[in-house]
C-alpha cells in the first residue's frame, strides 16, 4: 500500500513535467506577443537615438531569432538559472528566494485566520440549523463574499492604525528600526524564533494581522458555505441516523462519523483558497507595501521585463502542481472511498 | 518573561488589541534625530549611475552614494523659508577642488581635491576622474546624453599629473559643464571598479548595477530590493559641507494612501509621490509642510502628431489648443499644484522656455478654426493614456473628450501599459496623447532640441519644421547672447503657433515634510538631494 502511493505520487510528479514545458512554452510565447518592445523601455534617455536602442537589444539578447532566444531560456531553466530582473537588477531566481517565503508566511496566516472563522462556524451552522449562529454565518458570508480584500485592508488601516492607532503602520514585514534576523527559512517568523528574538517575532506577527485578516476575507465564504453544506449532507445521511440510534454520544458522532466525510468538499476548497492566496494578491500586497511575489511580478508585467514573469508564472505553476497532489493525498488519507489516481 | 510570553500568545490568538498596541511603538520617526526617514513610492534598481535601464528611483542612490567634478550651487526658493533649488548658472566644484576653463573654451582643467578619499579609503585621483569618465562616453545609457556636451571621445579626457585632469572639447560649448554635474559622469573608484570588470565587461557594468564604489557623501549599509536602504554618512567625505550626521532610511511604498496615513501621522520624515487629492487633503489638515517645488523645464502637454490627418494641418492643432478647459483641468485635475502654462501673452519677450502658450478655452474660435480646416463636422480621434499614470492622466483624457465633443470631434480614450507606450510613440501611431517632457538642462534651445525637434520618441509632436530644426542646429554653439535670444524668441513664437505640444502645466514636486527636517533642496532630476538634509 505504501509502496503503490509512493509510486502513484512519483508518477503524478512525472506527469506534471509536460504541465510545465506547456507552461513555459505559453508564457515565453505570450509575453512576446504582448505589446511593449523592452529596449525601447529602457532606453530612456532623451538624447538616446536608435542605435542606441539596437545596442540595448543587443545587450538583452533581443536581437536573436524567437526560437534562438527560447533555446537559451530552456537551457538557462534546466541550469536553475532565471535571468536577470530589469526593475530590481538582481537575479530573478534571488528575488524569488527574498519574496517567496513573505508571500508563503502571509498566505499560511491569512490561510490558518480564515480557517478558525470559517470552520468552526460552518459546523455550528449546520449543526443548528436556522438557529442565530446559522444567521450569523449567512451574515458572515454575505460580508466576506461581497467585500474587496484591498477595501477591506483599507478599511482595517483607517481603523486600526490611523484613527485607533492600535496597529503598527501598514509598511512591511517589520518596523523600518528593527535589525531584520539573518535569513535562513526567509519566514521572519521563524528566522527571528531561531536567533531567540522573541521581541521580533511578536512584531513580525503583529504586522501580518491586518494584511492577513485582508487576505482571510474572501476565503471565508467559500470555505463555511462547503462546510455547512457538506455537515449538512453528513448530518442527513442513513449512517449517521444509525449511529444515533444505536446511542452513539453526539460528540463523538460528529467528529469521528460525520466530519471527515464532510471535509472533502472542503478540502478542494481549501487547496482552491490556499492557491489564490499564494498567486494572487497583488492589491493587497501593494497596500501593505508587503514585499511577495504578487507585486514583483505585476512590476515586471508593467515594466516589460520578461524574466520575472515568466519565472513566476512557472513558479506558482509548480506551487499549483504540488497543492494538488498534495490534497489529493490528504483525501486519500481522509476517506478510503477517494482513490489516489495516476 | 511570564508577561513576554502572554503577548506572544495573546498577538498570536489573532485578536489581541493589546498586542497590536504593542506593535505601534517604536515607528515614531519624529523623535529619532539620528535616522532620517524617507517613503518613496518605487525601488531603484541598480546602483550604477549609467546603469542600462536604470529608473528614476535609482538616482536616489547613486546621486548621493557619488560625486561629480563639479556640481550646481543651490539657491533659495523664493517665497519659501528653508527650501532651495538648483541654480543651473552656478557649477561649483565637488570631487574637484577648482577648476579652470581657457579663454576659447575648448579645455577645461580640474583640480582633484587633495585628501578626499573614497569609501574604502583609497584618494580619489585624476586617474579615477578619468577612468569615469571614459567608461560614461562608452556604455550606452550615458553616451548619447553626453555627447549633447561634446564628450564624445576617452582622448578627450587627459591626466595631467595624479590631481589634474584636463578635458578638451572640440569647440567651446555651453553644455560642457552642465553635462559634467548630470547623473552620469559621477567619480567611480576606478582601482576597485576594475577589479571586478572582465573581458566582456570592461566598465564593470555587472558588479556596479549591485555595488558601489563610491566617494560620496553616503555610504550604502544596507539594501533590500522593493523594501528599503539605508544610507550612511560618510566620515571622511571631504567635497561639501556637512550639516548633519543622521543617516537615511528610505522605505517603498507603493501605495499612496499608505504613504499619506504614515504622512499624516508624523511618523515620516520626508514622504514623496503623493499627488492630487492626497496632496490637498494633507493640505487641509494643515498638520504637515507640504513644499511645492516645480522644476522650470518640465512640463506637462497634450501631444498631437503634426504629420498625421487631420492633425498636420495646424489649424486642427490650434482649434484643440483653443478647446481645452485649462482652467478646470488645472483646479480639479492637479488640485492647482503646478505652474500653468497657459493663458499667456501673444508676444513672446522672454527667452526661456517652457513658458505659458498663449491658449485659453475658446470654443466659438476653435470651431471657426475647424470650420477654416474643412473639418466643421468634426472628426473621430483617440486620446491616449498611460495606464500608470491614471491618477492624473485619465481626468485629463475625460475633459479634453467632453470639451473636444462640443466643438465636433468625437474621442476614444484609450489606456495603455507602459511599456507599450514607449514603443507606440517611437512608431509615431499615437495621433494625440499627454506627454511628459523633463530637461535636466535647463537652456530652451536644449528643451527644442528634445522636444520639437528630431525623429526620436521625445518629440512627442513629431514635429517636423525645416525652420525649427535650423534654429536648433544654429543654436548649438551660439555664443553671442543677443543672437541667441532671438532666434530662442523665434522658436518660441513657432512653438506658439504651431503647437504639437499644448502645454498645460509644470506640475509640483510635492514633498511632505517633518517639523524636524531642514535643508531640503530640489535637483534637477527631481529625485532626492541628501547632502544638505539635516534634523534638529
Amino acid at each position: 500500500m505504501k509502496y503503490r502511493t509512493l509510486r502513484l505520487i512519483l508518477w503524478r510528479l512525472l506527469m506534471a513535467l509536460p504541465i510545465l514545458f506547456g507552461v513555459i512554452v505559453v508564457t515565453f510565447v505570450l509575453i512576446r506577443a504582448l505589446p511593449g518592445d523592452p529596449a525601447i523601455a529602457y532606453a530612456s534617455g532623451p538624447s538616446m537615438d536608435q542605435e542606441d536602442i539596437e545596442a540595448i537589444r543587443r545587450a538583452m539578447g533581443l536581437d536573436k531569432s524567437v526560437f534562438q532566444q527560447f533555446l537559451i531560456y530552456l537551457s538557462n531553466i534546466a541550469h536553475l538559472n532565471f535571468g536577470t530582473s530589469m526593475i530590481t537588477g538582481q537575479p530573478v531566481l534571488q528575488d524569488f528566494a527574498e519574496r517567496l517565503p513573505a508571500t508563503i508566511e502571509l498566505a499560511i496566516v491569512a490561510f490558518a485566520m480564515s480557517l478558525i472563522v470559517a470552520l468552526p462556524v460552518g459546523v455550528l451552522a449546520a449543526v443548528y440549523r436556522d438557529s442565530w449562529i446559522d444567521q450569523l454565518s449567512r451574515v458572515i458570508t454575505s460580508i466576506s463574499a461581497a467585500m474587496p480584500g484591498f477595501f477591506f485592508g483599507l478599511i482595517l488601516i483607517f481603523i486600526f492604525y490611523f484613527v485607533l492607532s492600535l496597529a503598527p503602520e501598514p509598511i512591511g514585514r517589520l518596523s523600518g528600526w528593527t535589525i531584520a534576523p539573518p535569513t535562513v527559512t526567509g519566514f521572519m517568523t521563524i528566522d527571528a524564533a531561531l536567533i531567540g528574538d522573541w521581541e521580533v517575532v511578536r512584531e513580525a506577527i503583529v504586522k501580518m494581522l491586518m494584511p492577513a485578516a485582508s487576505m482571510a476575507i474572501f476565503a471565508v465564504a467559500p470555505l463555511m458555505r462547503m462546510m455547512r453544506g457538506g455537515m449538512i449532507d453528513a448530518l442527513d445521511s442513513d449512517y449517521i441516523k444509525a449511529a444515533r440510534a444505536y446511542g452513539v454520544p453526539g460528540w463523538k458522532i460528529l467528529l469521528q462519523y460525520a466530519l471527515p466525510n464532510a471535509m472533502l468538499p472542503v478540502l478542494a476548497t481549501m487547496g482552491m483558497v490556499l492557491s489564490t492566496m499564494l498567486g494572487a494578491n497583488i492589491m493587497i500586497e501593494k497596500l501593505f507595501a508587503w514585499p511577495g511575489i504578487g507585486s514583483y511580478s505585476v512590476n515586471a508585467l508593467i515594466g516589460v521585463d520578461y524574466a520575472p514573469v515568466q519565472a513566476f508564472v512557472l513558479i506558482v505553476a509548480v506551487l499549483f502542481v504540488l497543492m494538488t497532489l498534495a490534497i489529493d493525498i490528504l483525501s486519500a488519507a481522509i476517506d478510503p472511498r477517494y482513490k489516489l489516481k495516476g | 518573561m511570564k508577561r513576554r510570553d502572554f503577548l506572544n500568545a495573546a498577538a498570536l490568538s489573532g485578536v489581541s488589541l493589546l498586542g497590536l498596541k504593542l506593535g505601534a511603538g517604536p515607528a515614531a520617526a519624529a523623535g529619532r534625530n539620528d535616522v532620517i526617514r524617507i517613503l518613496l513610492e518605487d525601488s531603484p534598481n541598480t546602483f550604477d549611475p549609467s546603469g542600462t535601464g536604470y529608473n528614476p528611483a535609482s538616482c536616489n542612490i547613486s546621486w548621493n552614494v557619488y560625486d561629480r567634478l563639479v556640481t550646481y550651487a543651490s539657491k533659495p526658493v523664493a517665497g519659501e523659508d528653508d527650501a532651495f533649488i538648483y541654480d543651473y548658472d552656478t557649477i561649483v566644484g565637488q570631487a574637484a577642488e577648482s577648476y579652470e576653463v581657457s579663454e576659447d573654451g575648448t579645455v577645461l582643467t580640474f583640480k582633484m581635491r587633495e585628501g578626499a578619499t573614497f569609501h574604502d579609503g583609497r584618494p580619489v585621483t585624476a586617474h579615477d576622474a578619468k577612468w569615469s569618465l571614459d567608461r560614461a562616453v562608452s556604455v550606452p545609457t550615458s553616451k548619447a546624453q553626453l555627447s549633447t556636451g561634446s564628450l564624445t571621445s576617452p582622448d578627450q579626457f587627459v591626466v595631467l599629473d595624479d590631481m589634474t585632469l584636463q578635458i578638451t572639447v572640440p569647440q567651446a560649448d555651453r553644455f560642457t559643464l552642465p553635462n559634467l554635474c548630470i547623473l552620469f559622469p559621477a567619480i567611480i573608484n576606478s582601482e576597485l571598479a576594475k577589479e571586478h570588470a572582465t573581458e566582456d565587461d570592461p566598465w564593470a557594468l555587472n558588479w556596479l548595477k549591485t555595488n558601489e564604489a563610491g566617494g560620496g557623501p553616503f555610504v550604502m549599509s544596507r539594501y533590500v530590493a522593493d523594501q528599503q536602504f539605508v544610507l550612511e554618512r560618510f566620515d571622511d567625505w571631504k567635497n561639501g559641507e556637512v550639516p548633519g550626521q543622521a543617516r537615511v532610511l528610505a522605505q517603498i511604498v507603493p501605495v499612496a494612501s499608505s504613504r499619506r496615513a504614515t504622512a499624516e501621522k508624523g511618523e515620516a520624515d520626508l514622504v514623496r509621490a503623493l499627488s492630487g487629492r492626497d496632496i490637498k487633503d494633507v493640505m487641509d489638515e494643515g498638520q504637515r509642510r507640504v513644499l511645492g517645488i516645480s522644476n522650470p523645464a518640465r512640463m506637462v502637454a497634450i501631444a498631437m502628431n503634426s504629420e498625421m490627418p487631420p492633425f498636420n494641418d495646424k489649424r486642427v492643432r490650434q482649434a484643440v489648443a483653443y478647446s481645452v478647459p485649462y482652467e478646470e483641468m488645472f483646479q480639479s485635475v492637479l488640485y492647482g499644484r503646478g505652474t500653468p502654462l497657459f493663458g499667456g501673452t501673444a508676444e513672446t519677450t522672454e527667452a526661456i522656455y517652457p513658458q505659458p502658450l498663449p491658449y485659453t478655452q475658446d470654443l466659438e474660435k476653435a470651431k471657426a478654426l475647424l470650420a477654416e480646416a474643412g473639418l466643421a463636422d468634426g472628426f473621430d480621434t483617440t486620446f491616449t493614456i498611460d495606464s500608470s499614470y491614471t491618477a492624473t492622466s485619465e481626468p485629463v483624457a475625460i475633459l479634453m473628450q467632453e470639451a473636444l465633443g462640443k466643438i465636433g470631434i468625437r474621442v476614444k480614450i484609450e489606456k495603455v501599459p507602459s511599456g507599450q507606450m514607449g514603443q507606440l510613440q517611437t512608431d509615431r501611431a499615437l495621433p494625440m496623447f499627454i506627454a511628459m517632457g523633463g530637461a535636466w538642462l535647463a537652456d530652451p534651445d536644449y528643451f527644442f532640441r528634445i522636444f520639437y525637434n528630431s525623429a526620436r520618441r521625445w518629440n512627442y509632436g513629431n514635429y517636423q519644421n525645416p525652420e525649427m530644426a535650423q534654429l536648433v542646429e544654429e543654436t548649438r554653439f551660439e555664443s553671442d547672447p543677443a543672437v541667441y535670444k532671438a532666434k530662442v524668441l523665434r522658436m518660441i513664437e513657432l512653438a506658439k503657433d504651431d503647437v504639437p505640444l499644448i502645454a498645460l502645466w509644470s506640475p509640483y514636486q510635492d514633498t511632505v515634510l517633518s517639523d524636524a527636517i531642514h535643508g531640503y533642496t530640489y535637483m534637477f532630476h527631481g529625485q532626492l538631494e541628501m547632502r544638505p538634509l539635516y534634523k534638529a
